[in-house]
């Protein structure tokens, strides 16, 4: 089985903006990155709310990237693709790949650990899910395309 | 004909680190490598027995059956697997950093100009119109392309010939929306970005009298698109010498090359036809395709197994809505893909339209003039008929130093698009100066002028493409493409690296073209190099030290010199344990 760039042999990507998502590092660092999070908050706030601190921003900045910004960067669509969120435009709008998989895991995986560093107390525990359900709703395949409300059109 | 991507001989490398194997030389020892490749690869499994000490060759396989055909050179890696090793998680975890590092100083910018007011925002409109575009629509723009601006749309003020005079620029006004200034002075720098193949684009002796007694007699311009009144007898003999070149019946000419793919497809297809494209194709491929309302369906770079896949399942499951049979099914690929510096499979390609009852359309933008023994382009390079291809299409811009494009194939072909095509009754006439140019390259390439300059410059051509592609990898460099060709696009993979190479470059007096996102993937930026027969030995050897100095700084030596001199003895022995990578570059 011959390494290749992409994750495993896929159809060619065509949507610039989101191939590199299936890059054979990503997971890699996106794990990397939000370890970094965790790493930088717990200098700065109490080691046992570092988790939630770092749950909660993680979750609010993939929801903007994944979930709110809309379009490509690349001049060249057309706007091809203006409509469609980062999580709509990833491998061509289908459901249940791998990397959606992995999107959906970490905030979950997170939550867990914070929960419990925070020894399951109610507040935190309140925000931490609250977070994760925002972030996991809008993950879900029924949503996709839909705006609730009209938010974001 | 075996292709390798590297080809020094071991003798070469080792202990001399400078000297460079002359082109004769080493190109007789690239065949003499392939040739003990092939020798021992052919050697019948059952004579290994007898030599059990025999190191080096590849592994004796006891039950091998004698009547296999010999076993070829192995199969060259692709570019994927190449850029899979180079790239190790670390390296494609940087280069992703430093995207979003420039993505997220971009927004702190912009947040910070809308919140001190220091820059109008977008381009706002006057007098209650809305902007035409939102300050999100150009953020890539504004924020990452014009950073560097000062590498791209460096305006020239000489001929693209071997030298070329670029003109010097300073930044003033709004980074974000102001061009650089030409501040007047100029530099000359070695051409190593026109596409001039074959040397046609500075002034020639042969064809420059005659595209300028062209202009006396016939003017600037036609004035008139084909069909009405523009086809003059320049004309017509240009078709003619054209199709004869290539050795079809009939050829079509329009005046602008992009123009080619992006009008004739559409004439060639509609709705319920099918298109199977190269995933890398040009973008007037990519517009044609679109323009015409044909299904389309990508196919991995090169990946004649996912074609055929392909191709089983579109004529099994038909069109996608009814089920009915494709009403033509047109495979395009290009003969030189300009980003990877690679060719098409071709022959293997022919085979499978034949099997499948498809047409071939070829694009050879970049390979017309520039490959091939006599300049035929990738048909005569690789042994395949023209007439197996239904579609021959090529542009006038890179080795023959004119402009425009041509369709050639079967006369009815020919004469179908010729009435059926756009270009013929609304676009005008190719200028005459223009197609003198190119019935006069034409003339010196296939030696009807009476000298032998055209066989000259087409191995002049090879020769330079060959050294420096060579030298370049000797040195480290990871560099793509083939053998024979003369685009040489050499990796840096950073963001970061881009400007940098290119500014350094033009410090040393070289002129270069770097690539990077959305023009080529996120993390396979590049500097796509093109060689030309004006080039002269000499300079291109002073252009590899430069390059060589700059990688050096920039750390663009994927490939250790060491492993690379091991690739080579690994594509003739069979050892597959090596590791591309070099620990020394970031």
């Amino acid at each position: 089985m011959t390494k290749t760039l992409q994750k495993s042999a896929s159809s060619p990507q065509l949507n610039a903006n989101v191939e590199w998502v299936n890059g054979t590092a990503f997971w890699t660092f996106y794990v990397t990155i939000v370890l970094a999070l965790w790493l930088c908050l717990s200098i700065l706030v109490p080691i046992g709310l570092a988790w939630t601190y770092a749950n909660l921003i993680h979750n609010a900045v993939s929801f903007y990237l994944l979930h709110w910004k809309k379009g490509t960067p690349v001049y060249y669509d057309q706007g091809k693709y203006d409509h469609l969120t980062f999580w709509e435009q990833i491998d061509g709008g289908s459901q249940f790949t791998s990397n959606k998989k992995f999107f959906t895991i970490i905030p979950i995986a997170i939550f867990i650990i914070a929960t419990n560093s925070s020894d399951f107390r109610e507040q935190p525990l309140l925000l931490n899910l609250v977070s994760l359900l925002a972030v996991l709703i809008a993950k879900m395949p029924q949503m996709h395309t839909v705006r609730i409300f009209g938010i974001n059109k | 004909m075996a292709s390798t991507t590297t080809t020094t001989g071991t003798e070469t490398v080792q202990g001399r680190r400078h000297q460079g194997p002359e082109a004769g030389v080493w190109l007789e020892r690239k065949r003499s490598l392939g040739d003990q490749a092939e020798a021992k690869a052919a050697v019948p499994a059952s004579s290994l027995l007898h030599n059990p000490g025999d190191a080096g060759g590849p592994r004796p396989r006891l039950a091998a059956a004698p009547r296999q055909p010999p076993a070829k050179v192995p199969a060259r890696r692709t570019h994927q697997e190449e850029f899979a090793e180079v790239l190790n998680p670390m390296r494609q975890s940087l280069i992703y950093l430093g995207w979003v590092l420039l993505m997220q100083i971009g927004r702190v910018r912009d947040f910070l100009d809308r919140f001190f007011g220091l820059h109008a925002a977008g381009s706002a409109g006057k007098g209650g119109v809305p902007p035409i575009v939102s300050d999100s629509q150009d953020f890539y723009t504004r924020r990452l392309y014009m950073r560097i601006v000062d590498i791209f749309n460096r305006p020239i003020t000489s001929a693209p010939g071997a030298w070329i005079d670029v003109a010097e620029r300073r930044r003033e006004g709004d980074p974000c929306r102001e061009h650089p200034t030409p501040t007047g002075r100029t530099r000359r720098c070695l051409n190593l970005g026109s596409y001039n193949y074959l040397g046609f684009a500075a002034n020639d002796a042969y064809c420059t009298p005659k595209v300028v007694e062209e202009l006396r007699r016939s003017g600037a311009s036609t004035c008139s698109p084909g069909a009405d009144a523009g086809r003059t007898e320049g004309h017509v003999e240009m078709e003619q010498v054209v199709a004869g070149f290539l050795g079809v019946e009939k050829a079509f000419v329009y005046g602008m090359g992009f123009a080619t793919n992006a009008f004739t497809i559409p004439t060639l297809c509609s709705k319920g036809c099918l298109v199977l494209s190269d995933e890398m194709n040009h973008k007037s491929i990519v517009d044609g395709v679109k323009l015409s309302g044909a299904s389309v369906k990508v196919f991995r770079h090169n990946d004649v197994r996912h074609l055929e896949y392909l191709l089983r399942k579109s004529i099994v499951e038909g069109q996608s809505r009814t089920g009915r049979q494709w009403r033509k099914i047109l495979i395009v690929v290009e003969g030189i893909y300009s980003m990877e510096g690679e060719m098409v499979r071709l022959s293997e390609i022919v085979r499978l339209k034949k099997k499948y009852g498809a047409y071939l359309y070829l694009d050879e933008a970049h390979s017309i003039g520039a490959l091939g023994a006599t300049g035929r382009g990738v048909c005569e390079q690789q042994g395949v008929s023209p007439r197996d291809v239904d579609v021959m299409m090529g542009t006038f811009t890179k080795s023959f130093g004119s402009c425009g494009g041509y369709i050639a194939g079967s006369a009815a072909l020919v004469d179908y698009v010729r009435a059926a095509s756009p270009a013929s009754y609304h676009a005008t006439a190719m200028s005459p100066p223009a197609a003198r140019q190119i019935v006069a390259s034409l003339t010196v390439i296939s030696g009807r002028d009476g000298s032998d300059r055209g066989g000259e410059k087409l191995a002049r051509l090879r020769q330079n493409a060959n050294y420096f592609r060579a030298e370049l990898m000797r040195r480290g460099f990871h560099v793509l493409g083939d053998m024979d060709s003369p685009v040489v696009p050499i990796m840096c993979y950073y963001a970061a690296k881009i400007p940098a190479l290119s500014r350094m470059c033009l410090e040393r007096n070289l002129a270069v073209v770097l690539v990077g996102f959305p023009a080529t993937a996120l993390c396979l930026s590049r500097m796509r190099i093109c060689i030309s027969a004006s080039h002269t030995r000499e300079e291109l050897e002073n252009a590899v030290e430069i390059i060589d100095e700059i990688g050096d700084r920039c750390m663009i030596k994927y490939i250790g010199e060491r492993k690379a001199a091991r690739l080579a003895t690994d594509e003739v022995g069979g050892n597959r344990d090596t590791r591309l990578v070099s620990s020394k570059s970031i």
